[in-house]
């Protein structure tokens, strides 16, 4: 055997491995159950509650981070200030977080008794145990997939681009909006569905703020964990409509129409 | 006319030059990368901002860092052909063209749009994606873009470089046509002085950041300023020192062995320039017959074919190249490593202070 055929049988196994772990315990949550019966748990109430919260939400959440966090990566993108380092280490800083931890410091910011609890009561505002706090806390741990990716994607765009939008009469506010935007859609939509994907998907950070209430603040994830105990079928029907709805997210980003190279394509 | 005076500093390069260039005019800044030709560019199209400057273009006064005034670009307006051309990938040909047209209404676009790619030979490319375009073609349609607006200035980055050898050419002599029709201050930023020759009718040679010379291309060739302009209008460049000669001549001995003379008057530290199809190449070390003042004994270094010429390399004291014919090479039997003579006449060598 010459060397190139067994290094090129060597990668082949390591994918095959590396496909086989990944996917069989998704494989598992469709084929553990007969797909009628799968259908017929979604008549369930807690079932289509949970998963009508879990929409709302999170596409609250990710709208939040797309109009704030949008303009805020072009900032860390395209401008350099002191202390850029660490303002772009801090943004990151959830991803690091255990959501239990995220979920502490959530509390400890904005609960009854955290540091902004008192200015919250005030404007009579609750969050705890209420929808607004899943909201909070899906952004919370899901901001920093967007931005990063954002950034990225704004980076990317060659800068002569935008000068030259602006010397033929845009305003900066204009190019970003007629040029950076569209060049660096697919970066952006990328990091949108990477980030919507990590907000389905919370548990502990919203466990631990919000709270585990049918209709209020049971999303998905946390009515899987309450009837994981009582009901497995339930359970594992409700993981599959999670697996659904999340892979066609992937699925709708990696298909968006014109996939533009970002400024390169222009060289 | 464009007057402007930039000082600026960026990078370790001292920017500090005063440019003026009227109306229907090009002036190329011409030198070679880092020197600070796009620094200069962007200054006078408003995407970077100098320490200290003022730049005038026509009625208006467009910086002027005493007073504080600066326009932003999209004011300023000037037409601009990236290096990269910088097309916007995200948008048809037509709509490229269209994009500095926002004050018109929505379908009179299209048609003006149209019928500047037309002009431009590329009205049937009217729908293609820049990613689809042809380097010349991409060319045409930035040059489209910058002009569609009437804009009172033109600014051309390396306008050729990113194009290969044969487009080139077509495209140069387009450029040259569509330069000559319009009315306006052009500014060429080119590292080749061939295509500075060609396309403008003013070249200011830059180097540090500062303009060594400026004249036309043939006031350059003929009499350079210093030894760098020399070398950058493509002679040969021979270092020595310098004491009057007989018959008013002026002898120069040169850096590694070896004397030439020249018709030009000086002393001390020169530089000696003459242009390589001024030089001959010949076996016998002695041509008592011969006009030419200047000989040197050299081997042959390399051999390159250049379209219809062929460049010599000599190896003496100092690295000389020689241009002569393909037949030449082939009559006189020439191979890399032979010992030969080199000669050039003394009004061709120019002389420059160092």
């Amino acid at each position: 055997m010459t060397g190139r055929g067994w290094f090129a049988l060597l990668l082949g196994a390591a994918i095959a491995i590396t496909l086989a772990f990944l996917v069989l315990p998704v494989i598992a949550i469709f084929t553990h159950t007969a797909p009628g019966a799968l259908l017929s748990r979604l008549g369930d109430p807690a079932a289509t509650d949970a998963l009508r919260l879990s929409l709302e939400t999170t596409s609250i959440a990710v709208a939040v981070i797309v109009v704030v966090g949008t303009p805020a990566a072009y900032l860390l993108a395209t401008r350099s200030f002191p202390g850029r380092a660490v303002v772009v280490t801090l943004v990151e800083l959830p991803l690091v977080l255990p959501p239990a931890v995220a979920g502490i410091a959530l509390l400890a910011a904005l609960g009854p008794e955290g540091i902004l609890g008192g200015a919250l009561a005030d404007a009579h505002i609750q969050l705890v145990l209420q929808t607004a706090g899943v909201v909070v806390a899906l952004t919370f741990v899901s901001a920093p997939f967007y931005l990063r990716q954002a950034q990225a994607a704004f980076e990317s765009v060659d800068s002569s681009l935008t000068e030259a939008a602006r010397t033929l009469g845009s305003s900066e506010a204009a190019s970003f909006a007629r040029v950076v935007v569209p060049v660096a859609l697919p970066g952006l939509l990328a990091g949108l569905a990477l980030s919507w994907g990590r907000s389905l998907g919370e548990f502990g950070a919203t466990l631990m703020f919000a709270g585990s209430f049918r209709g209020i603040t049971q999303t998905v994830p946390l009515a899987i964990y309450d009837q994981f105990a009582t009901d497995f079928p339930a359970a594992l029907a409700l993981s599959a409509i999670l697996v659904a709805v999340s892979a066609g997210l992937l699925l709708a980003v990696k298909l968006v129409p014109g996939q533009v190279a970002t400024g390169g394509a222009a060289r | 006319m464009l007057l402007a005076e930039l000082a600026h500093a960026a990078g370790g390069l001292q920017l500090d030059v005063r440019l003026a260039v009227p109306a229907g005019r090009c002036l190329a800044l011409a030198g070679p990368s880092g020197a600070g030709k796009t620094t200069i560019v962007r200054l006078l199209a408003g995407t970077a901002r100098p320490h200290h400057g003022r730049i005038i273009n026509g009625e208006d006064v467009w910086l002027d860092t005493s007073s504080g005034v600066c326009w932003p670009p999209e004011r300023r307006r000037c037409g601009y052909v990236f290096q990269d051309y910088a097309l916007f990938p995200h948008l048809t040909a037509w709509r490229n063209v269209a994009y500095g047209l926002r004050s018109r209404p929505a379908r009179e676009r299209r048609a003006a749009a149209i019928a500047l790619l037309e002009q431009f030979g590329l009205a049937r490319r009217a729908d293609a994606k820049p990613a689809t375009l042809s380097g010349g073609e991409r060319q045409r349609v930035a040059l489209a873009r910058a002009l569609a607006p009437n804009p009172s200035v033109l600014l051309l980055d390396e306008p050729l470089s990113a194009l290969d050898a044969r487009t080139r050419a077509s495209a140069s002599r387009q450029l040259t046509a569509t330069l000559r029709s319009l009315d306006l201050p052009v500014l060429l930023v080119t590292h080749e002085f061939a295509e500075a020759a060609q396309l403008a009718d003013q070249i200011a040679v830059i180097d540090h950041g500062r303009i060594v010379q400026q004249g036309s291309a043939t006031d350059l060739a003929a009499a350079p300023a210093t030894a760098f302009v020399a070398d950058f209008t493509g002679a040969v460049v021979l270092t020595g020192t310098a004491r009057p000669g007989e018959g008013g001549l002026t002898v120069v001995d040169l850096d590694g062995g070896g004397v030439a003379c020249t018709t030009d008057r000086g002393t001390g530290r020169v530089a000696l320039s003459v242009y390589p199809w001024e030089i001959t190449i010949s076996h016998s070390p002695d041509t008592a017959d011969e006009s030419a003042r200047n000989r040197l004994a050299a081997e042959i270094s390399s051999i390159t074919a250049v379209g219809n010429r062929v460049r010599v390399g000599l190896a003496a004291g100092q690295p000389l190249v020689a241009e002569v014919t393909g037949q030449a090479v082939g009559d006189l039997n020439l191979g890399v490593g032979q010992k030969v003579t080199a000669t050039w006449k003394a009004t061709a060598t120019r002389l420059v202070s160092i």
